[in-house]
């Protein structure tokens, strides 16, 4: 006799009130576990890259195409918002720190208090804002590192982006003294990242 | 009496469309479809999904920003995998409509208070461009319909569930 003739009538006709039957039963069970190991496995990954808290060297940080780790910065002079210059690869700060960033871009507006106050903590770090949005000029990067009390030099040069290889605001690279970068992120990231961050390229400088 | 028998019957209808074999089997396609692009284009770039997170603004713990991204992206390529060949089809529905659940909550959130972000669903190919999250609710709220359909109706004939669940007779 068929086994259907066992269910009832009405969960028959669901299709699948009925339980696997003869070998198909040692198939379900056999991808039952393997779908049990597959999960064990993708859980045990995140697990082993997400431990350790939340310092710099356990964040994850938003490279893909930025320059990588470990790469010598391109050097560059540029003309800066009050009519100074700053120069970038001739090795004479102790760790900088290059925010390209947008005036309107909400996402910089978050991170510039950030910014500010890793400027104020640590005496050798330069940090150099860097505008290249086409919709912002001078004079709106200058409003803008002043509402946020950023003293470093600020740049407006949209050439840098492609230069830096920025395709998302803010950017941030973090050099050494050597100009080495030691960390590219693209994004936000939470202050204790940053410090790490700086801490490692003072360390290294 | 034949009002009521009219209600049956349309009540029928709808239930034949909804438990439907072949509306399953759409529903498969198109949230397995779903779920394993959304996977297949964020599993190698950790970084910039945690990024996607992070900019919801949820305050969450860097850990688990981290362990999400690293664990999401094959997740719902498995997922995506399983509801294409129709494999453990109600429990990937109900497991694709637990994260749909979660999206929408961050997205509505998202929408209410007005950020201008790119959801992150499918990973950088969506560009650096802030997407409109109402739209991306929308598209989730019909996952989540069909989520719903996989999960109270029968897996269908064209699924693997049927295949092993065929009895000998």
């Amino acid at each position: 006799m068929a086994r259907s003739t066992q269910t009832k009538p009405g969960k028959g006709s669901r299709g699948d009130a009925e339980g696997p039957s003869g070998g198909n039963r040692t198939i379900v069970f056999l991808l039952v576990g393997i779908t049990a190991l597959a999960v064990l496995g993708i859980v045990a990954f995140a697990v082993l890259s997400a431990a350790g808290g939340e310092d710099a060297g356990n964040f994850t940080p938003n490279d893909e195409g930025l320059l990588p780790v470990g790469s010598e910065a391109p050097s560059f002079t540029a003309e800066t918002v009050e009519g100074g210059e700053v120069s970038v690869g001739d090795g004479s700060a102790g760790a900088t720190m290059l925010v390209f960033f947008a005036t309107w871009c909400p996402h910089c507006n978050n991170e510039a208090p950030i910014i500010s106050d890793l400027e104020g903590r640590y005496e050798d770090l330069r940090v150099v804002m860097i505008g290249i949005d086409d919709e912002d000029d001078p004079e709106k990067v200058q409003e803008f590192v002043e509402r946020y009390d950023i003293a470093g030099p600020a740049v407006y040069q949209p050439s840098l982006g492609s230069t830096y290889q920025v395709s998302g605001y803010p950017t941030t690279y973090v050099l050494d003294g050597n100009d080495t970068v030691v960390a590219a992120h693209s994004g936000e990231a939470p202050s204790s990242v940053y410090e790490g961050w700086i801490e490692e390229a003072l360390g290294s400088g | 009496m034949a009002e009521q028998e009219k209600g049956r019957r349309k009540y029928r209808a709808v239930c034949g469309v909804l438990f439907s074999p072949y509306l399953s089997l759409v529903s498969r396609l198109v949230l397995g479809g779903v779920f394993l692009y959304a996977g297949a284009s964020k599993v190698f770039d950790p970084g910039g999904l945690a990024a996607s997170i992070r900019s919801y603004g949820l305050g969450l713990p860097e850990w688990f920003v981290t362990l999400s991204a690293y664990a999401l992206p094959p997740f719902e390529v498995l997922l995506g995998l399983y509801l294409l060949v129709g494999l453990f089809t109600r429990a990937s529905a109900w497991t694709t409509n637990g994260l749909m659940i979660l999206f929408i909550v961050a997205l509505a959130q998202g929408a209410l208070r007005g950020l201008e972000i790119d959801c992150g669903c499918f990973g950088s190919a969506s560009g650096d461009e802030a997407s409109s999250l109402w739209v991306d609710l929308a598209r989730d709220l019909g996952l989540l319909a069909l989520g719903l359909q996989l999960a109270f109706a029968p897996p269908g004939k064209f699924s693997l569930d049927a295949r092993l669940r065929r009895n000998r007779t």
